[in-house]
């Protein structure tokens, strides 16, 4: 029976499998396409594609692959024929780049074969490329820094605690910021009985919320920016950040009060006891984070190098966040990684399928620019609450882009003018990182935050117990209140221009030739 | 006659008592033990929805499940042994993976009673589940069942829920046939039934069970079986109460009401006797 056990337990890791001859073919096609593919790039820099009026023609065949893959995403890990396939991140390499074929083909027989190489630049070196690297640098220079301590868990250290996970969310990331901080808060925890609560509001605030400051901090932000949204955009919704993580911050401090005093006195009394200083290890990747930072603020290869006239050459940002991941590789003590057991699983996962997101999102971003204005959303928090509902169940990045693009279709001259308005973008950006805690599968992070306190022996509920108990009755009324202070059209601030007034306040969105591409 | 007695090891609170329960009834009717435990694989492994770039997450936390079941496995298989050889009685482990209902419903086959906990069937502390699982273990046909409660309490009152149906007539059946306790009160209670409806009831269960060497008390009890015996079962002090089960559909279409008696005792905590 034992043995039993142990085979079924290898067949789980499916995922840690050695690369076959045909993986390796796979992979090696697959650079020398990407490779063929950036030099496109840099070649067609310069040159404009035009933007639809009208949506390719059989686009609700086009739109298909795009859903099929969200819902092999959603679908396969679920099914017990194709739970343990699913674990393999070459056959979701597979799914994805099949789906994305598909979109490809669709293309071909839709708008011709002048058409294909287009849609694949657009797809993967104007967006794919950076996403990626950014993550995948992001993931690496955070996981070589290291918590560890263990305080007196007292309702004030937790809520100083979560709010400062909340700050540093938008600057390492949702994800860099969960790690970082999830361990040593359950550490100071471990004596505590009532610690749910505290993981619950974790997921909210460091793990969601807390990511809307940066374009580093969540994804779908990200995106924005590769779409042309300014660098420093996103800190205009600080006052959001600020209302919706003070009032639960505040909620958080009166739950975890109420449930100090329901503890053990025994259990306060060794919480008191067993406390270490918190340690930070691997500070110097600090320094390589700010560097991410810089870098994706700074370099672009669509403007001047700030204070100089020189544009930086295509992918520079790129290789640079490869060489910031390097020095921390090299840099970051020994053991760090270890301690945060640190490995590529998790961004080899998020690789293998954006590939094929990014591919079979254009047919869908093409149709929404000419059909988006019929959808009928106007209202910011129309575009909120679409967004927000989305992203609870979705991956809240290609939701992002699908009503980004909605947004831009809105008025006519949006196309042309590449304006979007920012009532619009704020409540797409809000809706996006917001609802993301709504459930588990929301954002990455909030289940990797369970896995880990499930782990410590936190009794973490069930997938509808964390939504019944916690994220419908917590959040949805503090996001209405966000709904009635800032997203309805009459709460708007006025434009600065007196003489624009009337007029709703727009954001230029700043796009190379390639995010231009997208309807071909 | 009891011969062969099955008790769950399930890594719960309610295993020890289970385990103390099993032992002095294997000591008093001279039987034979057998501890199970069961590995779910497919509860274990089943972690729920998981997001994108968090599946080596959810299978390090499957990883960590099954590590957990196993250790606690080992400690529970400790002190069964440790028990039963104390008690110089004879014993045999049994390790299943799989279906925890098929499984003891393959076991229950060869043995002569049953012993569980209240609540929660092989979770080992890990995967949660639902409060009824002993009902479903009921509905799967196996029985007689005693489950045990949080605290261990020395059985001298029995309370018997009696109303006539053919499920609480063959649980009192199985209850006197087997003579697991001596020395033992017993009481029939008979719920929501008009006295002179209750009274012949009441007769022939006395006459059935003075047969098998018992001197009952008998008491007619106006109200739902669901709070009335739950509330009696407390002022009677009984360490036992002895019930029928029949599907839950069933139950709830003959009360009327969305709980059933055994689910509100289950939630209470009284330790059971239940056959069908």
């Amino acid at each position: 029976m034992r043995s039993q056990l142990a085979v079924s337990m290898t067949e789980s890791t499916a995922s840690s499998r050695p690369i076959g001859f045909f993986g390796w073919l796979a992979i090696l096609a697959g650079a020398v396409l990407l490779g063929y593919l950036v030099c496109y790039n840099i070649q067609h820099l310069h040159e404009h594609a035009h933007t639809p009026h009208e949506a390719p023609p059989l686009w609700g065949i086009g739109v298909l692959p795009f859903v099929a893959l969200l819902g092999c995403i959603a679908v396969l890990p679920l099914l017990p024929a194709t739970h343990h396939w699913w674990e393999s991140n070459l056959n979701r390499l597979g799914v994805a780049l099949l789906c994305g074929g598909a979109t490809l083909v669709y293309y071909y027989f839709a708008e011709g074969a002048d058409s294909i190489l287009p849609t694949l630049n657009h797809a993967v070196p104007a967006e794919y490329i950076p996403f990626i690297v950014l993550l995948f640098s992001l993931y690496v220079i955070s996981g070589g820094i290291c918590l560890k301590g263990d305080l007196a868990a007292h309702p004030m250290t937790n809520t100083a605690f979560l709010a400062f996970g909340a700050i540093i969310a938008s600057f390492v990331g949702t994800t860099g910021a969960s790690m970082l901080l999830i361990r040593p808060l359950l550490q100071t925890n471990s004596e505590r009985k009532h610690v749910v609560h505290t993981v619950v509001f974790f997921i909210f605030l460091v793990s969601n919320i807390g990511g809307c400051l940066l374009p580093i901090g969540d994804p779908p932000l990200f995106l924005g920016y590769l779409r042309g949204v300014s660098f420093f955009w996103t800190f205009h919704l600080w006052i959001e950040w600020a209302v919706c993580c003070g009032i639960l911050l505040v909620i958080y401090l009166a739950l975890d009060t109420f449930f100090y005093k329901k503890e053990a006195m025994f259990d306060l009394r060794r919480d008191e006891t067993q406390k270490q200083p918190l340690r930070l290890s691997g500070m110097i990747n600090i320094l390589w984070l700010a560097g991410i930072v810089a870098c994706v603020a700074a370099v672009s290869h669509q403007r001047p190098l700030p204070g100089t006239d020189w544009t930086p050459f295509p992918f520079l940002r790129e290789i640079l966040m490869f060489v910031l991941v390097g020095l921390s590789l090299v840099t970051t003590p020994k053991g760090v990684r270890e301690e945060n057991r640190f490995n590529y699983a998790a961004i080899l996962e998020v690789a293998a399928l954006f590939i094929g997101i990014f591919i079979a999102m254009q047919a869908p971003i093409g149709v929404l620019r000419v059909y988006g204005p019929e959808l009928g959303l106007t209202e910011p928090w129309h575009f909120f609450w679409a967004t927000g509902s989305l992203s609870s169940f979705l991956d809240n990045a290609p939701t992002y882009v699908v009503f980004f693009e909605t947004a831009r279709s809105f008025q006519e001259e949006a196309l042309a003018t590449t304006v979007i308005r920012e009532p619009l973008l704020i409540g797409i950006s809000l809706g996006a990182v917001f609802m993301g805690a709504m459930t588990y599968i929301g954002n990455g992070p909030n289940f990797m935050v369970k896995a880990i306190a499930e782990q410590s022996g936190v009794k973490m509920p069930s997938f509808f117990g964390y939504m019944f108990k916690y994220s419908i009755p917590l959040l949805i009324p503090v996001f209405f209140l966000i709904t009635i202070i800032f997203l309805t059209e009459s709460r708007q601030p006025p434009p600065a221009d007196p003489a624009r007034a009337g007029e709703t306040p727009a954001v230029q969105v700043e796009t190379t030739p390639a995010h231009d591409a997208g309807g071909h | 006659m009891v011969k062969r007695i099955l008790v769950a090891l399930s890594g719960t609170s309610y295993t020890p008592i289970a385990v103390q329960c099993a032992v002095e009834l294997a000591q008093r009717h001279n039987a034979s033990v057998t501890g199970v435990t069961v590995v779910d694989l497919k509860s274990l492994s089943d972690v729920g929805p998981v997001p994108l770039g968090a599946h080596a997450a959810a299978h390090s936390l499957a990883e960590h499940r099954l590590a957990i079941t196993q250790e606690r496995i080992e400690e529970e298989i400790a002190n069964f042994e440790k028990a039963c050889d104390n008690a110089n009685i004879n014993y045999a482990v049994d390790h299943e993976d799989g279906d925890p209902f098929d499984l003891l419903l393959k076991l229950w086959r060869y043995h002569d009673l049953t012993i569980i906990g209240l609540r929660g069937l092989f979770e080992y502390g890990v995967v949660h589940q639902p409060d009824d699982m002993i009902v479903r273990v009921i509905h799967h046909g196996v029985r007689p069942i005693i489950a045990v409660s949080h605290e261990h309490h020395p059985i001298k009152r029995v309370l018997i829920a009696y109303n006539g149906s053919h499920e609480s007539a063959m649980a009192m059946k199985r209850f006197a046939q087997a003579h697991l306790w001596a020395d033992v009160t017993v009481k029939v209670a008979c719920f929501g039934f008009e006295d002179e409806a209750a009274l012949p009831l009441l007769t022939d269960a006395t006459v059935y069970l003075r047969a098998h060497d018992y001197a009952p008390e008998t008491e007619s009890l106006p109200g739902y079986p669901t709070e009335g015996l739950l509330k009696h079962s407390r002022e009677w002090q009984a360490d036992l109460v002895v019930m029928g089960s029949t599907s839950r559909r069933r139950i709830t279409k003959l009360l009327k009401i969305g709980e059933t008696a055994l689910e509100a005792l289950i939630h209470a905590d009284v330790p059971l006797f239940l056959s069908q």
